[in-house]
Protein backbone atom coordinates (compact mmCIF):
# COMPACT_ATOMS: atom_id res chain seq x y z
CA UNK A 1 0.00 0.00 0.00
CA UNK A 2 1.28 3.39 -0.92
CA UNK A 3 -0.94 5.61 1.02
CA UNK A 4 -4.28 4.96 3.25
CA UNK A 5 -6.72 7.90 4.16
CA UNK A 6 -9.66 7.44 6.24
CA UNK A 7 -12.03 10.08 7.13
CA UNK A 8 -10.96 12.70 5.69
CA UNK A 9 -13.32 15.89 6.72
CA UNK A 10 -12.80 19.21 5.93
CA UNK A 11 -14.76 22.49 5.98
CA UNK A 12 -14.83 26.07 4.11
CA UNK A 13 -16.68 27.99 7.09
CA UNK A 14 -19.91 26.26 7.54
CA UNK A 15 -19.73 24.53 4.50
CA UNK A 16 -18.62 20.16 4.47
CA UNK A 17 -16.87 20.33 1.70
CA UNK A 18 -15.55 16.52 2.43
CA UNK A 19 -18.13 14.34 4.60
CA UNK A 20 -16.31 11.29 5.42
CA UNK A 21 -13.77 10.51 2.37
CA UNK A 22 -11.21 7.49 2.37
CA UNK A 23 -9.01 6.35 -0.23
CA UNK A 24 -6.24 3.88 -0.19
CA UNK A 25 -3.22 3.69 -3.50
CA UNK A 26 -1.61 0.48 -4.07
CA UNK A 27 1.51 0.04 -5.44
CA UNK A 28 1.44 1.01 -9.20
CA UNK A 29 -2.26 1.85 -9.21
CA UNK A 30 -3.82 4.64 -11.20
CA UNK A 31 -6.82 5.93 -8.87
CA UNK A 32 -8.73 8.99 -11.06
CA UNK A 33 -11.45 11.03 -9.13
CA UNK A 34 -14.33 12.05 -10.89
CA UNK A 35 -17.25 14.40 -10.25
CA UNK A 36 -18.89 17.18 -10.75
CA UNK A 37 -17.28 20.82 -10.03
CA UNK A 38 -17.90 21.64 -6.12
CA UNK A 39 -17.40 18.26 -5.49
CA UNK A 40 -14.34 18.13 -3.21
CA UNK A 41 -12.18 16.21 -5.39
CA UNK A 42 -9.32 19.26 -5.34
CA UNK A 43 -10.08 19.95 -2.14
CA UNK A 44 -9.66 16.12 -1.36
CA UNK A 45 -5.63 15.88 -3.59
CA UNK A 46 -5.20 19.54 -1.57
CA UNK A 47 -5.90 17.85 1.82
CA UNK A 48 -3.59 14.99 1.13
CA UNK A 49 -0.88 17.78 0.37
CA UNK A 50 -1.23 19.82 3.32
CA UNK A 51 -2.00 22.87 0.95
CA UNK A 52 -5.16 22.56 3.18
CA UNK A 53 -5.44 21.62 6.62
CA UNK A 54 -7.98 19.02 6.64
CA UNK A 55 -10.45 19.36 10.14
CA UNK A 56 -10.56 15.55 10.40
CA UNK A 57 -8.91 12.52 8.58
CA UNK A 58 -6.53 9.91 9.22
CA UNK A 59 -3.44 9.51 6.77
CA UNK A 60 -0.75 6.83 6.53
CA UNK A 61 2.38 7.05 3.90
CA UNK A 62 5.09 5.07 3.66
CA UNK A 63 6.38 4.97 7.34
CA UNK A 64 4.58 7.88 8.35
CA UNK A 65 1.16 7.69 10.02
CA UNK A 66 -0.83 11.03 11.35
CA UNK A 67 -4.15 12.87 12.57
CA UNK A 68 -4.29 14.85 9.84
CA UNK A 69 -6.24 18.19 11.43
CA UNK A 70 -3.13 17.70 14.02
CA UNK A 71 -0.17 17.74 11.40
CA UNK A 72 2.30 19.88 12.38
CA UNK A 73 3.98 22.17 9.67
CA UNK A 74 7.24 19.48 9.93
CA UNK A 75 5.08 16.58 9.81
CA UNK A 76 3.12 18.53 7.15
CA UNK A 77 6.23 18.70 4.75
CA UNK A 78 7.20 15.18 5.38
CA UNK A 79 4.13 14.14 3.60
CA UNK A 80 4.83 16.42 0.93
CA UNK A 81 8.13 15.24 0.12
CA UNK A 82 6.82 11.81 -0.10
CA UNK A 83 4.18 12.85 -2.90
CA UNK A 84 4.28 15.56 -6.06
CA UNK A 85 1.78 17.10 -7.24
CA UNK A 86 0.89 18.34 -10.66
CA UNK A 87 -1.48 21.78 -10.67
CA UNK A 88 -4.02 22.38 -13.10
CA UNK A 89 -2.61 26.07 -13.72
CA UNK A 90 0.41 24.80 -13.49
CA UNK A 91 2.26 26.90 -11.25
CA UNK A 92 5.63 26.55 -12.79
CA UNK A 93 8.07 29.18 -10.91
CA UNK A 94 8.05 32.22 -12.81
CA UNK A 95 11.57 32.85 -12.01
CA UNK A 96 13.41 29.50 -12.78
CA UNK A 97 13.98 28.53 -16.42
CA UNK A 98 12.45 25.11 -17.31
CA UNK A 99 15.28 23.08 -16.48
CA UNK A 100 15.43 25.29 -13.00
CA UNK A 101 12.01 24.42 -12.38
CA UNK A 102 12.62 20.62 -12.58
CA UNK A 103 15.53 20.87 -10.21
CA UNK A 104 14.49 23.67 -8.10
CA UNK A 105 12.98 20.64 -5.38
CA UNK A 106 15.78 18.37 -4.93
CA UNK A 107 18.31 21.59 -4.88
CA UNK A 108 16.29 23.02 -2.23
CA UNK A 109 16.08 19.53 -0.53
CA UNK A 110 19.77 18.91 -1.33
CA UNK A 111 19.11 15.65 -2.54
CA UNK A 112 21.43 15.99 -5.24
CA UNK A 113 24.46 17.91 -6.71
CA UNK A 114 23.62 20.56 -8.79
CA UNK A 115 25.42 18.28 -11.83
CA UNK A 116 23.02 15.49 -10.57
CA UNK A 117 20.14 17.37 -10.78
CA UNK A 118 20.52 19.01 -13.62
CA UNK A 119 21.33 15.62 -15.29
CA UNK A 120 18.28 14.02 -13.89
CA UNK A 121 16.51 17.13 -15.13
CA UNK A 122 17.43 16.97 -18.87
CA UNK A 123 16.28 13.11 -19.08
CA UNK A 124 13.34 13.79 -17.70
CA UNK A 125 12.54 16.51 -20.29
CA UNK A 126 13.73 14.98 -23.08
CA UNK A 127 10.77 12.22 -21.55
CA UNK A 128 8.35 14.76 -21.83
CA UNK A 129 9.55 15.71 -24.95
CA UNK A 130 11.03 18.74 -24.10
CA UNK A 131 14.60 18.89 -24.83
CA UNK A 132 16.19 21.57 -26.31
CA UNK A 133 13.73 24.05 -24.06
CA UNK A 134 16.00 23.37 -20.88
CA UNK A 135 16.64 27.15 -20.73
CA UNK A 136 13.20 28.82 -21.76
CA UNK A 137 11.08 30.29 -18.90
CA UNK A 138 7.77 29.10 -18.58
CA UNK A 139 6.42 32.21 -19.90
CA UNK A 140 7.80 31.25 -23.32
CA UNK A 141 5.92 27.78 -23.32
CA UNK A 142 2.63 26.96 -24.50
CA UNK A 143 0.13 25.99 -22.29
CA UNK A 144 0.63 22.00 -23.11
CA UNK A 145 4.69 22.58 -22.82
CA UNK A 146 3.83 23.68 -19.42
CA UNK A 147 2.15 21.21 -18.05
CA UNK A 148 4.60 18.96 -19.33
CA UNK A 149 7.40 20.80 -17.44
CA UNK A 150 4.87 20.69 -14.53
CA UNK A 151 4.86 17.24 -14.91
CA UNK A 152 8.79 16.77 -14.84
CA UNK A 153 9.06 18.41 -12.14
CA UNK A 154 6.92 16.09 -10.26
CA UNK A 155 9.01 13.30 -11.09
CA UNK A 156 12.30 14.50 -10.82
CA UNK A 157 11.88 14.02 -6.81
CA UNK A 158 10.75 10.37 -7.20
CA UNK A 159 7.28 10.72 -4.89
CA UNK A 160 5.46 7.62 -3.91
CA UNK A 161 2.35 8.78 -5.55
CA UNK A 162 1.96 11.90 -8.10
CA UNK A 163 -1.36 13.45 -7.88
CA UNK A 164 -2.79 15.20 -10.53
CA UNK A 165 -4.89 18.06 -9.92
CA UNK A 166 -7.32 18.26 -13.37
CA UNK A 167 -4.04 18.47 -15.34
CA UNK A 168 -5.96 19.01 -18.33
CA UNK A 169 -8.65 21.82 -17.71
CA UNK A 170 -6.61 24.78 -17.98
CA UNK A 171 -5.59 23.85 -21.03
CA UNK A 172 -6.94 24.80 -25.06
CA UNK A 173 -8.03 22.01 -26.47
CA UNK A 174 -5.16 21.59 -29.11
CA UNK A 175 -2.95 21.11 -26.50
CA UNK A 176 -4.73 18.44 -24.23
CA UNK A 177 -3.76 15.30 -25.93
CA UNK A 178 0.25 15.70 -25.77
CA UNK A 179 -0.21 15.69 -21.69
CA UNK A 180 -2.34 13.22 -22.00
CA UNK A 181 0.13 11.42 -23.47
CA UNK A 182 2.33 11.96 -21.11
CA UNK A 183 0.51 10.67 -18.47
CA UNK A 184 -0.69 7.58 -20.41
CA UNK A 185 3.41 6.71 -20.51
CA UNK A 186 3.30 7.26 -17.12
CA UNK A 187 0.39 4.63 -16.03
CA UNK A 188 1.88 1.97 -18.39
CA UNK A 189 5.13 2.30 -16.22
CA UNK A 190 3.04 1.63 -12.91
CA UNK A 191 3.46 4.63 -11.42
CA UNK A 192 1.24 5.01 -8.25
CA UNK A 193 -1.20 8.21 -9.09
CA UNK A 194 -4.31 9.86 -8.36
CA UNK A 195 -5.91 12.26 -10.95
CA UNK A 196 -8.38 14.31 -10.74
CA UNK A 197 -10.31 14.93 -14.04
CA UNK A 198 -13.03 15.45 -16.55
CA UNK A 199 -11.82 13.46 -18.85
CA UNK A 200 -13.97 10.41 -18.58
CA UNK A 201 -12.44 8.72 -21.39
CA UNK A 202 -9.27 9.30 -20.41
CA UNK A 203 -10.50 8.07 -16.55
CA UNK A 204 -11.68 4.79 -18.16
CA UNK A 205 -8.64 3.97 -20.32
CA UNK A 206 -6.18 4.67 -17.40
CA UNK A 207 -7.50 4.00 -14.29
CA UNK A 208 -7.38 0.89 -12.44
CA UNK A 209 -9.62 1.99 -10.31
CA UNK A 210 -12.75 5.10 -10.46
CA UNK A 211 -13.90 7.23 -7.56
CA UNK A 212 -17.21 9.34 -8.19
CA UNK A 213 -17.31 11.98 -5.61
CA UNK A 214 -20.40 13.54 -4.64
CA UNK A 215 -21.54 16.56 -2.35
CA UNK A 216 -18.21 15.96 0.04
CA UNK A 217 -18.78 11.79 -0.36
CA UNK A 218 -17.61 8.77 -2.36
CA UNK A 219 -20.83 7.70 -3.57
CA UNK A 220 -19.74 4.90 -6.17
CA UNK A 221 -16.13 3.46 -6.87
CA UNK A 222 -14.87 0.08 -8.70
CA UNK A 223 -13.07 -0.67 -11.95
CA UNK A 224 -13.95 1.55 -15.09
CA UNK A 225 -15.87 -1.19 -16.39
CA UNK A 226 -18.05 -1.54 -14.07
CA UNK A 227 -18.43 2.09 -13.15
CA UNK A 228 -18.48 3.82 -15.97
CA UNK A 229 -20.41 1.27 -18.54
CA UNK A 230 -22.58 0.17 -16.24
CA UNK A 231 -23.37 2.87 -13.60
CA UNK A 232 -26.10 2.00 -11.59
CA UNK A 233 -25.72 5.51 -9.30
CA UNK A 234 -28.43 7.54 -10.43
CA UNK A 235 -25.96 10.77 -9.41
CA UNK A 236 -23.52 9.08 -11.20
CA UNK A 237 -26.01 8.38 -14.39
CA UNK A 238 -27.03 11.80 -14.40
CA UNK A 239 -23.34 13.31 -14.06
CA UNK A 240 -21.89 10.79 -16.71
CA UNK A 241 -24.66 11.72 -19.64
CA UNK A 242 -24.24 15.08 -18.69
CA UNK A 243 -20.88 14.81 -19.38
CA UNK A 244 -21.19 13.02 -22.79
CA UNK A 245 -23.70 15.77 -23.62
CA UNK A 246 -20.87 17.53 -23.91
CA UNK A 247 -21.73 19.47 -20.58
CA UNK A 248 -17.90 19.37 -19.62
CA UNK A 249 -16.98 22.31 -17.40
CA UNK A 250 -13.75 23.50 -17.03
CA UNK A 251 -13.35 24.54 -13.19
CA UNK B 1 19.73 93.77 -10.81
CA UNK B 2 22.15 90.94 -10.11
CA UNK B 3 24.44 89.11 -11.93
CA UNK B 4 25.28 85.33 -12.62
CA UNK B 5 29.08 84.53 -11.96
CA UNK B 6 30.35 81.88 -14.05
CA UNK B 7 33.27 80.96 -12.41
CA UNK B 8 31.86 81.16 -8.53
CA UNK B 9 29.51 78.65 -10.00
CA UNK B 10 32.20 76.60 -10.69
CA UNK B 11 34.05 76.74 -7.76
CA UNK B 12 30.81 76.27 -5.72
CA UNK B 13 30.62 72.78 -7.84
CA UNK B 14 34.36 71.94 -6.36
CA UNK B 15 32.92 73.48 -2.73
CA UNK B 16 29.99 70.91 -3.11
CA UNK B 17 31.51 67.81 -4.04
CA UNK B 18 33.41 68.09 -0.82
CA UNK B 19 29.94 66.94 0.91
CA UNK B 20 29.01 63.88 -1.79
CA UNK B 21 30.83 60.96 0.33
CA UNK B 22 28.90 61.98 3.18
CA UNK B 23 25.83 62.58 1.11
CA UNK B 24 26.41 59.46 -0.19
CA UNK B 25 27.20 56.95 2.56
CA UNK B 26 23.89 58.36 4.42
CA UNK B 27 21.86 57.46 1.21
CA UNK B 28 23.17 54.22 0.73
CA UNK B 29 23.70 52.78 3.85
CA UNK B 30 19.78 54.11 4.89
CA UNK B 31 18.42 52.31 1.60
CA UNK B 32 20.86 49.27 2.62
CA UNK B 33 19.63 48.99 5.91
CA UNK B 34 15.62 49.86 4.73
CA UNK B 35 15.86 47.22 2.58
CA UNK B 36 16.46 44.48 5.30
CA UNK B 37 14.08 45.98 7.51
CA UNK B 38 12.00 46.85 5.53
CA UNK B 39 11.12 43.29 4.21
CA UNK B 40 11.51 41.78 7.28
CA UNK B 41 8.39 44.10 8.35
CA UNK B 42 6.67 43.47 5.36
CA UNK B 43 7.07 39.78 6.28
CA UNK B 44 6.18 39.70 9.95
CA UNK B 45 2.98 41.83 8.72
CA UNK B 46 1.68 39.15 6.42
CA UNK B 47 2.13 36.63 9.00
CA UNK B 48 -0.80 35.46 10.48
CA UNK B 49 0.59 34.58 13.86
CA UNK B 50 2.41 37.81 14.66
CA UNK B 51 1.62 39.53 17.66
CA UNK B 52 3.67 42.79 16.56
CA UNK B 53 1.54 43.46 14.02
CA UNK B 54 -0.40 46.25 15.33
CA UNK B 55 2.96 47.83 16.58
CA UNK B 56 4.18 47.22 13.34
CA UNK B 57 1.11 48.76 11.71
CA UNK B 58 1.23 51.95 13.97
CA UNK B 59 5.39 52.21 12.84
CA UNK B 60 5.04 52.65 9.38
CA UNK B 61 2.00 54.69 9.57
CA UNK B 62 4.36 57.40 11.57
CA UNK B 63 7.34 56.84 9.69
CA UNK B 64 5.06 57.27 6.66
CA UNK B 65 2.79 60.06 7.97
CA UNK B 66 5.64 62.70 9.97
CA UNK B 67 7.97 64.78 7.72
CA UNK B 68 11.46 63.61 7.86
CA UNK B 69 12.58 66.75 9.85
CA UNK B 70 10.36 66.02 12.37
CA UNK B 71 11.42 62.54 12.62
CA UNK B 72 15.61 64.02 12.64
CA UNK B 73 14.58 66.77 15.12
CA UNK B 74 12.80 64.08 17.60
CA UNK B 75 15.34 61.66 17.58
CA UNK B 76 18.93 63.66 17.70
CA UNK B 77 17.94 66.36 19.86
CA UNK B 78 14.50 65.32 21.36
CA UNK B 79 15.33 61.84 22.44
CA UNK B 80 18.44 62.52 24.28
CA UNK B 81 16.60 64.50 26.88
CA UNK B 82 14.78 60.94 27.60
CA UNK B 83 17.72 58.87 27.08
CA UNK B 84 21.01 60.87 27.52
CA UNK B 85 23.01 57.50 26.41
CA UNK B 86 21.66 58.75 22.97
CA UNK B 87 23.56 62.03 22.74
CA UNK B 88 26.67 59.98 22.41
CA UNK B 89 25.06 59.18 18.48
CA UNK B 90 26.69 61.80 16.20
CA UNK B 91 24.97 63.63 13.47
CA UNK B 92 26.01 60.90 10.54
CA UNK B 93 25.31 57.91 12.66
CA UNK B 94 21.92 59.36 13.61
CA UNK B 95 20.66 60.49 10.20
CA UNK B 96 21.65 57.30 9.02
CA UNK B 97 20.02 55.61 11.61
CA UNK B 98 16.68 57.94 11.05
CA UNK B 99 16.92 57.78 7.37
CA UNK B 100 17.05 53.79 7.51
CA UNK B 101 13.63 53.47 9.94
CA UNK B 102 11.98 55.75 7.45
CA UNK B 103 12.85 54.10 4.69
CA UNK B 104 12.02 51.11 5.85
CA UNK B 105 8.72 52.21 6.44
CA UNK B 106 8.44 52.80 2.70
CA UNK B 107 10.15 49.76 1.53
CA UNK B 108 7.71 47.71 3.73
CA UNK B 109 4.65 48.80 2.03
CA UNK B 110 6.70 48.52 -1.47
CA UNK B 111 7.33 44.51 -0.34
CA UNK B 112 3.90 44.07 0.91
CA UNK B 113 2.12 44.73 -2.36
CA UNK B 114 4.19 43.07 -4.56
CA UNK B 115 3.74 40.32 -2.31
CA UNK B 116 0.39 40.16 -1.93
CA UNK B 117 0.66 40.52 -6.59
CA UNK B 118 3.00 37.34 -6.68
CA UNK B 119 0.23 34.05 -7.56
CA UNK B 120 -0.51 31.90 -4.42
CA UNK B 121 0.14 28.96 -6.09
CA UNK B 122 3.88 30.06 -6.36
CA UNK B 123 3.99 29.29 -2.72
CA UNK B 124 1.80 26.08 -2.99
CA UNK B 125 4.37 24.50 -5.61
CA UNK B 126 7.36 25.69 -3.83
CA UNK B 127 5.69 23.32 -1.04
CA UNK B 128 5.24 20.23 -2.80
CA UNK B 129 8.23 20.39 -4.40
CA UNK B 130 9.52 19.97 -0.21
CA UNK B 131 10.18 23.20 0.77
CA UNK B 132 9.91 24.72 3.73
CA UNK B 133 7.96 27.99 4.14
CA UNK B 134 10.87 29.98 4.47
CA UNK B 135 12.23 28.50 2.09
CA UNK B 136 10.11 28.64 -0.36
CA UNK B 137 9.85 32.58 0.32
CA UNK B 138 13.67 33.19 -0.14
CA UNK B 139 13.51 30.66 -3.17
CA UNK B 140 10.79 31.43 -4.84
CA UNK B 141 8.51 34.37 -3.56
CA UNK B 142 10.54 36.93 -2.45
CA UNK B 143 12.43 36.65 -5.77
CA UNK B 144 9.39 37.45 -7.53
CA UNK B 145 8.16 39.96 -5.26
CA UNK B 146 11.24 42.37 -5.49
CA UNK B 147 11.16 41.87 -9.21
CA UNK B 148 7.87 43.91 -9.09
CA UNK B 149 8.92 45.90 -5.87
CA UNK B 150 11.93 47.69 -7.70
CA UNK B 151 10.06 50.73 -9.23
CA UNK B 152 8.62 52.00 -6.13
CA UNK B 153 11.93 50.75 -4.43
CA UNK B 154 13.45 53.18 -6.68
CA UNK B 155 11.68 56.16 -5.77
CA UNK B 156 12.26 55.30 -2.26
CA UNK B 157 15.76 55.32 -2.91
CA UNK B 158 15.56 59.02 -4.31
CA UNK B 159 13.34 60.59 -1.68
CA UNK B 160 16.34 59.24 0.40
CA UNK B 161 18.79 61.05 -1.52
CA UNK B 162 16.84 64.25 -1.48
CA UNK B 163 16.03 63.10 1.88
CA UNK B 164 19.31 63.60 3.24
CA UNK B 165 19.67 67.58 2.54
CA UNK B 166 17.68 68.32 6.06
CA UNK B 167 20.62 66.29 7.47
CA UNK B 168 22.60 69.51 7.18
CA UNK B 169 20.15 70.82 9.69
CA UNK B 170 22.04 68.01 12.46
CA UNK B 171 24.99 69.46 11.03
CA UNK B 172 26.34 67.72 8.96
CA UNK B 173 28.65 68.50 5.91
CA UNK B 174 26.78 66.57 3.41
CA UNK B 175 26.47 68.45 -0.10
CA UNK B 176 23.56 70.43 0.99
CA UNK B 177 25.66 71.61 4.26
CA UNK B 178 28.43 72.84 2.25
CA UNK B 179 26.66 74.40 0.14
CA UNK B 180 24.96 76.56 3.01
CA UNK B 181 28.37 77.00 4.36
CA UNK B 182 29.68 78.32 0.69
CA UNK B 183 26.79 80.52 0.26
CA UNK B 184 26.76 82.06 3.47
CA UNK B 185 30.29 82.94 3.26
CA UNK B 186 30.51 84.30 -0.45
CA UNK B 187 26.85 86.12 -0.33
CA UNK B 188 26.58 83.93 -3.46
CA UNK B 189 23.24 82.18 -2.91
CA UNK B 190 21.97 81.50 -6.46
CA UNK B 191 25.23 80.34 -7.70
CA UNK B 192 25.44 77.84 -4.61
CA UNK B 193 21.90 76.65 -4.35
CA UNK B 194 22.25 75.81 -8.51
CA UNK B 195 24.65 74.11 -8.24
CA UNK B 196 23.31 71.74 -5.43
CA UNK B 197 20.39 71.38 -6.71
CA UNK B 198 22.11 70.18 -10.00
CA UNK B 199 23.98 67.61 -7.72
CA UNK B 200 21.00 66.06 -6.58
CA UNK B 201 19.18 66.08 -10.07
CA UNK B 202 21.95 64.26 -11.46
CA UNK B 203 22.32 62.10 -8.33
CA UNK B 204 18.33 61.37 -8.99
CA UNK B 205 19.26 60.43 -12.54
CA UNK B 206 21.68 58.21 -11.88
CA UNK B 207 19.58 56.52 -9.45
CA UNK B 208 17.09 56.00 -11.45
CA UNK B 209 19.05 54.91 -14.88
CA UNK B 210 20.38 52.38 -12.50
CA UNK B 211 16.75 51.59 -11.42
CA UNK B 212 15.71 50.60 -15.10
CA UNK B 213 18.88 48.51 -15.90
CA UNK B 214 17.95 46.43 -12.97
CA UNK B 215 14.17 46.32 -14.39
CA UNK B 216 15.15 45.35 -17.22
CA UNK B 217 17.96 42.99 -16.20
CA UNK B 218 15.13 41.06 -14.33
CA UNK B 219 12.80 40.88 -16.37
CA UNK B 220 14.97 39.18 -19.14
CA UNK B 221 13.34 36.00 -20.09
CA UNK B 222 10.23 36.06 -17.31
CA UNK B 223 7.99 39.28 -18.13
CA UNK B 224 4.76 38.72 -16.22
CA UNK B 225 3.04 35.81 -14.33
CA UNK B 226 3.02 32.62 -15.16
CA UNK B 227 -0.79 32.22 -15.79
CA UNK B 228 -3.02 29.91 -18.17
Amino acid sequence: MVLEMKGLVKNFGNHRVLDGVDLHLKEGEVVALIGPSGSGKSTMLRCLDFLEQANQGFLEIDDIALDMSQATEREALAVRRKLSMVFQHYGLFANRTVLGNVTEGLLAQKTLSREEAEERGRQLLARVGLAGREESYPNQLSGGQKQRVGIARALALEPKAVLLDEPTSALDPEWVGEVLQVIRSLASEKRSMVIVTHEIAFAREIANRVLFLDEGKIAAQGSPEELLENPKHPRLQAFLTGMLGGVSDRG
Amino acid sequence: MGSFDLTVFLRAFRTIMRGLPVTALAAVAAMAAALVLGTLIALVRRSPQAVGKRLLTAYVSFFRGTPLMVQLFLFYFGLPQLFPALSTIGPLGASILVMSLNGSAYVSEAVRSSLASVDPVQMEAALSVGMGKSQAMARIVLPQAFRIAVPPLGNTFIGLIQGTALTFMLGLRDVMGMAKMGAAASYRFFEFYLAVGLVYWLLAAGATWFNRRLEMRLSLGHGGHDGA
